[in-house]
């Protein structure tokens, strides 16, 4: 995240980790989960994720559909404790439906990260787009794909803290 | 619709996790909901009734396996409406209406009868052209089989859907009490519809007062409060909208207004606003007590002051993890410690509010028929209802909505908890 001035155009603008230096246990539980459905590959299937086996983490969770033709990414699904902290939900709209400008491209760019990436990013930063104040906010990008190459989807975790 | 760009549809209700949490608790592999306010919550269409005295033929199916891919299953004359309203759901599954001719045999094409050109090349009409089946029920086994669900434990919030369903499922589960527990708990889009209704009936109520002058009766209140909430974008329901009656002279029973005749409305009354209605299905209810054509000191009794801080109480604690009669009993001690008179007398309950008055799954007990003593947790939708009986220049009324929060009640009427009496502050 970059300092100084609030810009509202530059929101999404966060610190990347690609070592994944987790605080949030949540997001750690969700990375483990992830991984442990890799079965030797670079990214599992959406099939291979039953919302069954990791119903604590579900209020923290979102999906997303990447479109590649014309790129765009699309809100499939997102959990209740960020659409509380947002004050809105996007379930259903694509992200061109909800932005756009600059804010759409630096978006948009998080997520290409991970598609071109094909493996997750840790993003953390101080949440200037939720509607309720937070300390910190700290998410994890989690590529998955049907036939093992091309991103279809992204997993993400995301996590609001107070401190 | 431009550019084969999908049209953007209406914020999603259902709290997803919420509903997925129960399921898994209740071991419900999906639920299957076709009751009209369940539709809605789970699919954000509200499409018009084909006769508005029908539910409309519609199914969503959930798997808990698979929330991010819930199955809307519809009549094939309601494409026009997806197309118009939009739905979070993707997976639209069309079937063969009533309206598609008896004496022609079924043909893939008939679904474009009902495909308005707005359409596009929308996404999801290349898969509800796929998926336009013969009949509703095919549609559901269809749906069932994709999701990987038949032989599973189903969840239906009618049950005369479910037996029709019973050679696909393993066992039958309660999917109205599902729904129930789930919308209990609101959404932030839930938040500001239940927001906008509550806003109507504030402003219907405070337009009613307004009208009054001397020699209105009952009925000219009860129309002109209909009128009034009509205006402000609500719908009220037969036969009307106010519902907790305001008896004559010394009656000081607690009834509803169809067992009255008209009578006049006169100074000194105490008027119990208890007003009903909807705005985009989200139910409005409460109001106040308004004391007609009352003066400063009117509002200072005892049982008005009581009231208020009766309420002022449990707004403290409403809070998650407390539980109503708890709440009760708080409410019950602040009339006392108030001075009101017989504070044992005092009529205090709570319900939940949202698609319906209830909102909440009442245990072992039939919903409706019983308050319930449930726990509450953030985010809930709460009626308080508050009353000093007596008669008509005595009693004393106030119902007020609130969401329970970690820091204790948020009110949705913007308006304070005094009573009304006409007089501009």
């Amino acid at each position: 995240m970059t300092q100084g001035r609030y810009d509202p155009d530059r929101r999404f603008l966060p610190s990347i980790d690609t070592d994944l230096n987790y605080q949030s246990e949540n997001l750690e539980k969700l990375y483990i989960y992830w991984h442990s459905k890799l079965d030797g590959r670079e990214m599992p299937s959406r099939d291979d994720l039953d919302p069954v086996e990791i119903p604590s983490l579900l209020p923290y969770v979102a999906l997303i559909e990447v479109h590649w033709t014309p790129r765009r990414f699309f809100w499939r699904l997102i959990g209740t404790h960020i659409t509380n902290a947002l004050g809105y939900d996007t379930t259903g709209f694509y992200f061109d439906d909800k932005y756009s400008g600059q804010a759409l491209i630096d978006l948009m760019a998080v997520y290409e990260r991970v598609v071109d990436r094909r493996g997750p990013i840790r993003h953390f930063g101080k949440p200037t787009f939720a509607e309720k104040t937070f300390g910190q906010y700290e998410s994890t990008h989690f590529p998955l794909s049907d036939d093992g190459d091309r991103v279809e989807m992204i997993l993400v975790g995301l996590e609001f803290l107070t401190s | 619709m431009t550019g084969g760009k999908d049209r953007s549809p209406a914020p999603q209700l259902v709290n997803i996790d919420r509903l997925v949490d129960l399921m898994n608790r209740r071991d419900v592999d999906a639920v299957v909901a076709s009751s009209h306010q369940n539709l809605y919550y789970l699919s954000s269409l509200n499409a018009v009734a084909q006769k508005s005295d029908e539910p409309r033929p519609f199914a969503v199916v959930i798997s808990r396996h698979a929330p991010d891919h819930p199955i809307l299953i519809m009549p094939e004359y309601y494409m026009g409406a997806m197309a118009r309203l939009g739905s979070w759901i993707k997976d639209i599954r069309p079937y063969r209406s009533m309206i598609s001719p008896l004496d022609r045999a079924a043909q893939k094409r008939d679904l474009d009868r009902f495909v308005p050109n707005s359409v596009g090349n929308a996404a999801w009409i290349a898969g509800a052209r796929e998926a336009y089946a013969e009949t509703m029920i095919a549609s559901l086994e269809s749906a069932f089989k994709d999701l990987r669900l038949s032989g599973r434990r189903i969840a239906f919030d009618d049950a005369r859907l479910g037996m029709r369903m019973l050679e696909q499922v393993d066992r039958l589960a309660d999917g109205f009490g599902l729904l129930m527990s789930a919308r209990s708990v609101k959404s932030p889009v839930e938040i500001e519809m239940l927001r906008k209704s509550t806003a109507i009936n504030q402003t219907a109520i405070e337009a009613t007062i307004g009208q009054w002058t001397p020699g209105m009766t009952w009925f000219d209140l009860t129309h002109a409060y209909n009128v009034a909430a009509t205006e402000a974008g609500g719908f009220v329901h037969d036969p009307g909208a106010l519902v907790l009656a305001s008896p004559r002279g010394g009656d000081t029973s607690i009834a509803f207004t169809e067992e009255f005749d008209d009578f006049e409305i006169e100074p000194g009354m105490r008027i119990m606003f208890d007003c009903h209605g909807t705005k985009d299905l989200y139910c409005w209810d409460g109001g106040k007590t308004w004391i007609v054509d009352g003066q400063p000191e009117d509002t200072k009794t005892p049982a008005a002051a009581g009231t208020k801080n009766a309420m002022m109480a449990i707004h403290e604690a409403l809070k998650p993890g407390t539980r109503v009669s708890d709440l009760v009993a708080t409410g019950r001690a602040a009339y006392a410690k108030s001075g009101t008179a017989d504070p044992d007398a005092c009529i205090l309950f709570l319900h939940g509010l949202g698609l319906s008055h209830l909102d909440q799954e009442i245990g072992e007990e039939v919903e409706g028929s019983a308050t319930g003593d449930f726990i509450l947790a953030e985010n809930m939708a709460v009626a308080i209802h508050l009353l000093v009986p007596g008669g008509a220049q005595h009693r004393f009324w106030l119902e007020d909505i609130a969401l329970v929060t970690p820091h204790g009640a948020d009110r949705i009427f913007t308006w304070d908890l005094d009573p009304q009496t006409g007089k501009t502050e």
